[in-house]
């Protein structure tokens, strides 16, 4: 027991030191944040640098007065806009085209801006300038938040920003029996999705796959029987395993605390984002699931690894328990329209597409908590039998063994393991 | 325990794999102290010996005693064991690396670092014990090797082709410290194909052909066994005149002649032929002791393998 935590001890150090890890469980999240928060700096200096028109300046009750426009004419054929109002200190209203060029020519104006008859239906409106300037081109934000205010009369400016954009949609929908679920705009939702299930399916894989790499590395050193004449071979792999699972929970938490912590500020930077909801279940289902499906994955992989010769093989031997465990990612589409459908249920019940596809449902819906329970039982079930037969086949003669054994011995070797 | 005490005792081991029978009926012991050589062609099964004596691999019939009893995990800890085909961890600190396999061991960390420290000032890798094992070269890594096998003041080595790939200094560094070790009371079983280092070095020898022992005994009786009733002379006179002289084959050299003796003379009646003789002038005298790797070659040979 003894050697089995030095050999735990051993491998996280070993492990954690790498480049690619640290990289991947620290850096991506960091970068993703500087990122994040650089975009917002930009915007918020454009912002103060520029217009103060727009949809920021019509979206709050600040002084609709800006001095660097000079004075803006405008000509009103449409009959809507009687009054400057508010903006009166900048905006002055002429009877004729005629009157305002005039004035204009005269330097009283900076810009002039006619107002087509039909401008309900067109929204249609003549700039004039005297010259090309962007001072004068940028007036357009301000002229344009002096004819949204006025068309809405008194209205709350909230009313008017909102009138702009497109709703965020939260959808309610009541499932056949008493559970009942929140799905968010489609959108959003294929995100969540997106987002969480990337996270555990690289989060699970990178762990194993270090794994693999561990194993194949003694065989291919040849460490692997100075090793094995101090500890026995099912030690040696427990050591391993468990060092690999914390450095891959470690990265999990890393990632997921990270994705929630944009996810809640993103809102603020996108609208379009403002309505996102992480379900705070899933991020507790997570944890069963990343664990029991590492498991899975790093029995199998620990095998492939005890069988392969070289570097080369693992990987692609892999590859048969990898492409069908991201089968669920293929249907994204169906899980994000029907989270709680056939498909999605049949995949998050299936050992092998369970932890995908669970995480996948719990991103955007409630799921039953019998679903969850039956699924995360036959989950363990099939972890349980992956390390048993990583167990088996990593013994001496597989591991010592310079080449890789027929498939017709494999059976033979587990039964006589 | 003291000298001439039995610490490897294999009993009438077999070993196989599939229907190739690896090891087969095989017995010897090793004596505390000695350097015990152990020969054979490739695929001879000196490795699943070795490994079995490591409890790596279990025998399928016979028994194995090892350090005065049955192997257990404590066992493990007072041997030390450098395979033929080794490696190392290559993007592990040196020092890292060593208290690793010390633990393993059984060894405390501290107590690891502070002899894997020692050796590595010993055999003047000192200032790379910061350095990852894939900065070091070749040579460098073989010593390493070595200390991992000794690091934890084992009782009993086995090493299994010691000095492959190692240049004359390092195989002179490593002879020295293997020679240290034996003075040190420490038991020694080598595997090798350089039979003048088992002339040289081992004190008895095995050696098995196709899993069957074919030779075993300490090294000077095999030879005299082998030894043909002939004596190697240099010198001047008519050496097929001598009385009791068969025949006279001379080298390639023309220096120094063998003298096939006729059945029921001795090389000592020769001697004293010689010294009464004055129309003989004789430099150097020597019993016609074969080399091991001719003994080696003619043993593997009559079993049809080749070394």
């Amino acid at each position: 027991m003894n050697k089995l935590w030095h050999v735990f001890g051993f491998e996280l150090k070993r492990q954690s030191s790498r480049r690619a890890y640290l990289f991947t469980t620290f850096g991506i999240p960091l970068l993703a944040v500087v990122l994040l928060f650089g975009y917002q700096a930009i915007q918020q200096l454009n912002a103060a640098s520029g217009s103060a028109g727009g949809e920021g300046a019509s979206a709050e009750e600040t002084s609709p007065e800006e001095p660097n426009f000079g004075v803006i004419g405008y000509v009103d054929y449409s009959g809507l806009f009687p009054d400057p109002g508010l903006f009166g200190l900048t905006l002055v209203r002429y009877d004729s085209e005629e009157e305002a060029l005039t004035a204009m020519d005269a330097g009283e104006l900076t810009t002039v801006y006619v107002i087509a008859e039909d401008y309900l239906e067109t929204g249609k409106v003549t700039r004039y300038l005297e010259t090309f300037s962007l001072e004068g081109a940028s007036a357009d934000g301000f002229f344009s938040a002096f004819l949204r205010r006025e068309l809405a009369g008194n209205a709350d400016q909230r009313v008017v920003a909102r009138i702009q954009s497109d709703p965020v949609v939260v959808e309610h929908v009541l499932n056949e029996g008493s559970d009942f679920s929140v799905a968010q705009s489609e959108d959003v939702s294929f995100l969540l999705v997106y987002l969480f299930a990337l996270l555990l399916a690289f989060a699970a894989f990178f762990s194993s796959g270090y794994l693999m790499q561990s194993v194949i590395e003694e065989k291919e050193t040849r460490i692997v029987e100075i090793l094995l004449s101090s500890v026995r071979p099912v030690p040696l792999l427990a050591g391993k395993v468990l060092s690999m699972g914390l450095l891959g929970l470690l990265q999990i938490a890393v990632w997921v605390a990270t994705a929630v912590f944009i996810l809640n500020r993103i809102g603020a930077i996108f609208p379009v984002l403002a309505g996102l909801h992480i379900q705070t279940e899933m991020l507790v289902w997570m944890v069963p699931y990343f664990l029991l499906g590492y498991l899975m994955f790093a029995g199998v992989y620990a095998a492939i690894g005890a069988l392969a010769p070289s570097m080369r093989e693992g990987p692609q031997l892999a590859v048969f328990i990898t492409l069908p465990a991201m089968i669920p990612f293929y249907f994204l589409n169906i899980f994000v329209e029907t989270p709680n459908g056939l498909l999605p249920t049949i995949f998050s019940l299936f050992p092998i597409t369970a932890p995908l596809a669970m995480v996948q449902r719990l991103a955007i819906t409630t799921v039953p908590l019998h679903e969850l329970l039956i699924s995360l039982a036959l989950l363990a079930l099939t972890a349980l039998g992956a390390i048993w037969l990583a167990g088996r086949l990593f013994r001496v003669n597989t591991l010592l063994a310079g080449q890789m054994p027929r498939w017709r011995d494999l059976l033979h070797i587990i039964r006589e393991a | 325990m003291s000298a001439g005490e039995t610490v490897v005792q294999v009993s009438q081991v077999t070993k196989a794999y599939g229907t190739h029978v690896a090891v087969d009926d095989l017995s010897f012991e090793v004596q505390r102290g000695e350097i015990f050589a152990f020969l054979g062609p490739n695929g001879a099964g000196k490795t699943t010996t070795m490994r079995m004596i490591l409890d790596i691999l279990k025998p399928d019939a016979g028994s194995i005693s090892v350090l005065g009893g049955p192997f257990t995990e404590e066992t493990k800890q007072r041997i030390g064991y450098m395979p033929e085909e080794r490696g190392l961890y290559r993007n592990v600190r040196l020092l890292d690396l060593l208290v690793y396999m010390g633990t393993l061991k059984g060894m405390r960390a501290s107590d690891a670092r502070q002899r894997a420290m020692d050796l590595l000032n010993r055999l003047e890798l000192g200032e790379h014990a910061k350095s990852k094992v894939s900065e070091l070269s070749k040579g460098m890594q073989q010593k390493v090797q070595f200390i991992v096998t000794v690091l934890h003041r084992p009782e009993l080595i086995i090493v299994d082709e010691p000095f492959s790939g190692l240049d004359p200094v390092n195989t002179q560094l490593l002879k020295n410290m293997l020679f240290d070790l034996k003075d040190d009371g420490v038991t020694i079983v080598m595997s090798t194909h350089m039979m003048h280092q088992v002339e040289e070095m081992g004190d008895r020898l095995l050696m098995i052909d196709e899993g069957r022992c074919v030779l075993y005994g300490p090294v000077d009786e095999v030879r005299d066994r082998f030894a043909e009733n002939a004596v190697v002379v240099q010198g001047q006179g008519d050496w097929a005149a001598l009385p009791g002289v068969e025949s006279v084959e001379a080298d390639e050299t023309g220096r120094e002649y063998t003298l096939h003796l006729a059945e029921g003379v001795t090389p000592k009646m020769v001697m004293q032929a010689l010294a009464a003789s004055p129309e003989h002038h004789v430099r150097s005298f020597a019993l016609a002791v074969p080399s091991l790797n001719e003994i080696f070659i003619q043993v593997a040979g009559r079993n049809g393998n080749h070394a």
